[in-house]
């Protein structure tokens, strides 16, 4: 096991590279940079705007740059945001926990609304409750999600005015403070993941239903909750887990929409705000830390599939 | 096999029912959010405050929020955007080039942190301007000074600036010296350049209490201000979309929307009994050629296509005399000086004139596809724009010039490509935007520009020679003259054809009083006005 860990860990040190590179060239080689925007503006001061431009090396060619930028990564520095100057790390540092409680907490909902859901529209199939759960899960996938905030904003928000509009509560303000503005991005972020866990529950445990074993357990008796619970749903949650982590790691990078309506401050918002101003180290560190996070949550999901089905061995 | 109901799909149904009915009953119990601070509390609206150097701070959200910690030395009067004192009691020109200002005594930097202890906070001297001079000078990427000679204390009160040549600008426009606001030497040294930035100390009326970068900046009011500012805290709330930073405003959160950027917005905000619109100076709107590329290195094929389409009726359609002006020229009415309705006059509408026109600068539809060709190549018109107000005004005007054979079409671009495009010369006809500064018919015409807002790369000596002998005239009335020569010829040669100057408004809460729209900073306690809240 331990081997596998450090084998995947090892393998993520190109795969990081190689993101570094790629980001690198996209920001690099399209048209339009951090410079050239202030040197747009009328009031701008060419003469340092030109200095900045040296001091940042941005004068120098794109390889140059680009072992420059690696050298300092190599050393642990990330670098300083070119339009406001601060230190990547720093910012990073304030907003990737945001993002991990908005993504932590939609997985809860989906996970609270889409488990339960799948089991019971598969212990009734093709009754009333069944179809409302695939209408509800249609519904949930095919919302946009900046739509579906919206909504929800204006009618819990403006309308209502139940949940706060914006921004992360405050713990020391209070529990509800703190959950109440959690509810609606948390919702909004988490509803296609609660649909599409709600179909994959379903499907997964009809599946294991037909199965020989539990056939066996219901003829020896075997009471219908641990028919389903012990023998049915843990077999059944191999696909869901696999889905659940790769849909996690999705949720982290995804959360640009839902942060940017409920004005989260969180990592989707900051990388936004440096595409905008093509400000380099910002992206490349916030795609960075994407991506590594993607390959931890990937390797996680790994090790707990092992946890739940004993017949998986890493070697 | 008959396979019923599984029992335990009840205990499933349970927990989805019970998660259900908690959430709305957990609303429900806390209820409607209540308004949780004071009336003394001024909530701004912002998208993004990562840092509150005042030098290092491009962005109009900073430059709001630091504007409330620091004193510039003048500010531009909300009534006519003459220089106004502030810091500066008065000041004086003995010659062209010397500007000797007086400074208010007794205006002590903010005390109780950790560069001035409570009660020794130090007063404000000449010193104190001549090093923020300086520091301006060397560190903003944003804002220029023009060009300064010299900078020096003559006594505690009293600081003389003298410039190479005579520089009207240096006090008339928004983004000069009104921009300069004081900061002490000790806070910038004591803290570092990056712990200033996140500490900043002036001897403005706010003092930070809070700053999270993007999350939370909170003011309180400076008791040892030299005016009693109206409101107890200032707290700038973060939003970044512009739709929720409507709805914050019609749902309370918010007080102030500083900017409303969208014609739109504007029409739905001045529907709310509850929100006051405020207007005060805006931008310059029109359409841009790169004059070097063919064919629109042609006068005849520039004036065609400018006389090709109905301006007027487009910017009456979209926005309307009450969010903006039909502009003639590029000088909009509050600069207060180039400014010139006449050039109204200068060729109109007359798209039958602008067809007889094209058909003898030799394009005709030869191949019979509907669209006007010469040497077998196509006339396109294809305007790359950002998105704003123009955008539907542009599309109407293309489909006008579409009408009359002119293969015409509206490119949005994202700004940074945008910006690009047009700087590299990667453009022929182009969205031509300016702000509210009172050098834009230099910066956008003037050939020393080419290539970075000269994006027309137009280059007249004649026009240079105005530009150039206007901008060293410190005679109001004469600059005038020059600036609207300068002007008349820019516009003559259909380097750009003006489209409309779009107001600049703020959306404010009514109980908000005195607000006046940040025009280079934002000024709460000013000689001029004290915004205050009323219940």
């Amino acid at each position: 096991m331990l081997r596998y860990v450090s084998r995947r860990l090892l393998l993520a040190v190109p795969v990081l590279l190689g993101i570094t590179f790629i980001v690198f060239a996209m920001v690099t080689f399209a048209p339009g940079d951090a410079i050239s925007l202030m040197l747009g503006s009328e009031s701008a001061n060419p003469a340092n705007v030109e200095r900045l431009r040296e001091e940042l090396g941005l004068d120098l060619p794109w390889y140059v740059q680009y072992a420059n930028y690696m050298n300092r990564l190599l050393h642990g520095d990330l670098g300083r945001s070119i339009t406001y100057g601060r230190p990547v790390a720093d910012q990073i540092a304030q907003r990737f926990p945001n993002t991990l409680l908005l993504a932590v907490s939609a997985s809860l909902f989906a996970l609270i609304i889409g488990l339960p859901l799948g089991v019971l529209a598969a212990s009734r199939r093709n009754t009333v409750v069944d179809y409302a759960s695939t209408t509800g899960a249609m519904l949930g996938v095919s919302l946009p999600n900046f739509w579906l905030g919206l909504m929800l904003l204006l009618f819990f928000g403006l309308r209502l005015r139940w949940l706060p509009i914006r921004g992360i509560g405050d713990l020391s303000t209070g529990v509800w403070s703190f959950v109440s503005h959690l509810i609606l991005p948390s919702i909004t972020l988490g509803a296609a993941l609660a649909a599409l866990l709600t179909r994959l529950t379903r499907s997964s445990v009809l599946d294991v239903l037909g199965e020989d074993f539990i056939r066996t357990s219901r003829a020896k008796g075997v009471p219908g909750r641990l028919v389903l619970f012990k023998h049915a749903l843990r077999n059944a949650l191999l696909p869901v887990v696999t889905t659940f982590g790769m849909q996690f790691g999705a949720l982290l990078g995804g959360a640009v929409i839902t942060e940017t309506i409920f004005s989260w401050p969180g990592m989707g918002m900051l990388a936004v705000n440096a595409i905008k101003q093509r400000d380099l180290p910002v992206i490349q560190g916030t795609v960075l830390v994407f991506a590594l996070s993607f390959m931890v949550v990937t390797l996680a999901t790994d090790l707990v599939y092992a946890l739940i089905n004993p017949r998986i061995r890493y070697e | 096999m008959k396979q019923g109901p599984v029992p335990v799909g009840r205990w499933a149904f349970g927990i989805t029912g019970t998660v259900v009915v908690l959430l709305v009953a957990s609303v429900l119990a806390f209820g409607p959010l209540q308004a949780q601070r004071g009336a003394s509390t001024l909530r701004i609206a912002a998208a993004a405050i990562q840092q509150l150097d005042p030098y290092k701070s491009a962005s109009n959200d900073e430059i709001h929020a630091f504007s409330l910690v620091f004193d510039p030395l003048i500010i531009l009067s909300k009534d006519d955007f003459r220089p106004a004192p502030h810091l500066a009691e008065s000041w004086e020109n003995p010659d062209d080039t010397t500007w000797i200002f007086h400074l208010r005594q007794g205006v002590h930097f903010q005390d109780g942190n950790e560069v001035f202890p409570e009660g020794e906070g130090r007063e404000v001297t000449a010193a104190d301007v001549v090093y923020s001079i300086d520091r301006f000078m060397k560190v903003s990427t944003a804002f220029t000074l023009g060009e300064i000679e010299s900078v020096e204390a003559l006594d505690r009160y009293t600081v003389q600036i003298k410039t190479k040549y005579p520089d009207p600008f240096l006090i008339v426009d928004p983004n000069r010296l009104a921009r300069v606001v004081v900061v002490p030497h000790e806070a910038v040294e004591q803290l570092g350049e990056d712990g200033f930035a996140q500490n900043p100390i002036g001897s403005g009326p706010f003092e930070l209490r809070t700053f999270v970068p993007d999350e939370q900046v909170v003011f309180a009011r400076n008791e040892d201000y030299w005016l009693t500012p109206g409101v107890d805290r200032v707290e700038f709330v973060f939003i970044p979309d512009p739709t929720v930073q409507n709805i914050a405003l019609e749902v309370g959160e918010v007080d102030v929307l500083p900017y409303v950027f969208n014609i739109d917005t504007a029409q739905q905000l001045a529907q709310n009994p509850d929100i006051e619109l405020y207007g005060r100076g805006g931008s310059y709107r029109g359409i841009g050629f790169n004059v070097q590329k063919p064919p629109f290195d042609e006068w005849e094929v520039r004036d065609a296509v400018a006389r090709a389409m109905d301006i007027t009726g487009a910017f009456r359609a979209v926005v309307g005399e009450e969010f903006g002006e039909r502009a003639y020229g590029q000088v909009p009415p509050w600069v207060g000086f180039g400014y010139d309705p006449s050039l109204a006059d200068l060729r109109p509408y007359d798209p039958e004139g602008a067809k007889a026109q094209l058909a003898a600068a030799g394009f005709a539809d030869t191949d019979g596809d509907g669209f006007l060709d010469r040497d077998g190549k196509p006339l396109r018109v294809d305007i790359k724009t950002i998105a704003g107000s123009q955008t539907r005004v542009l599309t109407i005007l293309a489909t006008q010039l579409r009408e009359l054979g002119i293969q015409a079409s509206v490119v949005p671009l994202d700004t940074a490509v945008w910006a690009a495009d047009l700087q590299t010369g990667n453009s022929e006809v182009f969205f031509d935007y300016s702000f509210a500064g009172t050098t834009g018919l230099h910066a956008l015409f003037h050939s020393s520009a080419i290539g970075r807002t000269n994006t027309h790369f137009y280059s007249n000596p004649e026009v240079d020679a105005l530009l150039d002998e206007a901008s060293r005239t410190l005679d109001h009335s004469e600059r005038d003259r020059l600036w609207k020569q300068a002007q008349r010829l820019i516009m003559e040669d259909r380097a750009a054809i003006p489209l409309y100057f779009e107001l600049g408004f703020s959306a404010v809460n009514k109980r908000v009083k005195d607000w006046v729209v940040p025009w280079g900073g934002l000024y709460l306690v000013s000689l001029e006005n004290n915004v205050r809240i009323e219940d």
